[in-house]
């Protein structure tokens, strides 16, 4: 279940950047991909439209922070929700 | 750059202002409670704040509409136009002038505002869509339409010359007090009436903001290191200009010259801003009043408190003031009346003319610690009694456009 999550935000996170999926890893970070701060906030928004979850105002705002630290905030968003995996609304 | 002669051009001066804003229902008001550091900022008061996450926001409070407005006009005004004719008002009482002495074709109106009647367009759009209604209010058009401040304070004022809106988001009100500055220089009329409103904060304008993720979730405070963002804001500043010969031949007092105007596109970024365009707008303002920038005592900044205006905003006053910039009193009065986006040059050059007028430049609200990146001189604390000869009151809004306006005393 995990592992989904994981794969799941990376492949937005690549379809979003436009990069090539197996450059993108739980290493990337947003700068590494050249995402910009509004590409970062359109991401985070596909993310919370995927799982049905709302992220902090300031994640991925800087962009220094490894993908892992997204995977981590949705695990989070999704326990707090109450549910393993959420409704692949956008998925 | 290219050298103006404005020697043969006729100075603007400002003769009369008015405000509305989350301090006050008048220029006077908004002016003491900026003066007093009091902050504007309260919690939101909307029918759906609890469904919200945007939870505080500089609104107008305890505003009765009926109070100002008769009721057969009153159907026909949004919110914003509310603002707009009742601050336009105070404006023309405050210059002493009766708009039926000039000829009407003489005076212009030009009104700035980010979007217009949003209240009304979201009221009307909620019962289309969400109330499954057949039919929406035959005002629909006339309140939302972004003209339409413009539209009514014209009627007030008797205005039958160029009038017009101005809108490039966070800097229409600049934008627009720009073009009827160019107005009176041309001698295409003798007065304007101008200034921005917004009312902005319907349920989807406000989801629209929260997306963004560029909203405080405790208060504004602009320059300071523990800054999280902007804290919308409503409301209209309003002035009358004149020709200082028109002013003159009246017997009216000037508040202020307004010296000079200096607009710059950054031609880059749809939201991070470029120190470069600001600067260039702050140069441009400079040299299009003849003003050294030694000459500038305050600066009212665009100061919104997101991480990257603040920042940038800095750069750019460095580079355009080079060692002068350190002896800058810089302020944001956005901390106590929120971001008015497109009204927001206006109330902050109530701010600037007040500084001009009283000597004293109004703290910024809600500072904690110092940001080595916003290295300038930041007034907090409390107001700074000081001499202030000319400042300058910069918009830089999404987009990449800039617009600064310089006052200096008349």
């Amino acid at each position: 279940m995990n592992d989904d999550v994981e794969s799941r935000v990376l492949d937005i996170v690549a379809r979003q950047s436009g990069k090539d999926r197996a450059a993108v890893t739980t290493e990337t970070t947003l700068k590494d991909l050249g995402v910009d701060s509004l590409e970062a906030i359109e991401m985070v928004f596909e993310i919370e439209e995927a799982f049905g979850v709302q992220l902090a105002d300031d994640q991925a705002r800087d962009g220094t922070e490894t993908l892992q630290g997204l995977v981590d905030a949705v695990h989070i968003a999704l326990a707090h929700a109450g549910h393993a995996a959420g409704p692949a609304r956008a998925a | 750059m290219h050298a103006v002669d404005r020697t043969a051009m006729p100075r603007v001066v400002v003769t009369g202002m008015g405000a509305i804003s989350a301090l006050g229902h008048d220029a006077h008001a908004h002016w003491r409670a900026l003066l007093a550091g009091q902050s504007g900022i309260a919690a939101l008061d909307h029918p759906r704040a609890a469904e919200l996450r945007v939870k505080i926001a500089a609104q107008v409070r305890a505003f009765e509409p009926a109070r100002h407005v008769d009721d057969r006009t009153l159907p026909l005004l949004d919110r914003v136009s509310q603002f707009a004719l009742l601050a336009a008002r105070e404006a023309v009482t405050a210059a002493g002038w009766d708009p039926e002495t000039t000829p009407g074709p003489r005076i212009a109106v030009i009104i700035g505002t980010g979007i217009g009647g949003e209240t009304s367009r979201d009221d009307e759009c909620r019962k289309l869509y969400a109330e499954g209604a057949a039919r929406v209010h035959p005002f629909s058009i006339v309140r939302a339409m972004a003209s339409a401040p413009a539209s009514h304070v014209a009627s007030a004022c008797h205005a039958m010359g160029p009038v017009f809106a101005v809108t490039s988001a966070c800097a229409s009100s600049n934008h627009a007090i720009a073009q009827a500055v160019l107005l009176l220089r041309a001698g295409v009329v003798d007065v304007a009436v101008t200034g921005g409103a917004e009312a902005s904060m319907s349920y989807s304008v406000l989801r629209a903001w929260e997306a963004m993720r560029v909203l405080a979730d405790d208060t504004c405070r602009p320059f300071c290191a523990q800054r999280k963002g902007l804290v919308l804001g409503e409301g209209a500043g309003m002035f009358v200009l004149e020709s200082a010969t028109h002013a003159a031949a009246r017997g009216a007092t000037p508040l202020a010259e307004l010296a000079g105007i200096g607009m710059s596109s950054d031609a880059g970024d749809i939201v991070a801003p470029s120190a470069d365009g600001s600067a260039a707008a702050m140069r441009a303002a400079l040299a299009d009043a003849g003003m050294r920038p030694s000459d500038v005592d305050h600066i009212n900044a665009h100061g919104t408190g997101t991480v990257a205006n603040d920042v940038t905003e800095t750069r750019a006053i460095h580079d355009a003031f080079g060692t002068h910039a350190a002896r800058i009193a810089v302020t944001s009065t956005k901390s106590m009346h929120g971001h008015a986006l497109g009204a927001a040059g206006a109330l902050e050059l109530v701010a600037t003319l007040g500084a001009l007028r009283d000597g004293i430049v109004p703290p910024t609200a809600n500072f904690l610690d110092r940001d080595g990146a916003c290295d300038l001189d930041i007034v907090t604390g409390g107001a700074r009694r000081m001499a202030v000869r000319a400042a300058l009151s910069n918009s830089f809004a999404f987009g990449g456009l800039n617009a600064v306006l310089a006052v200096r005393r008349a």
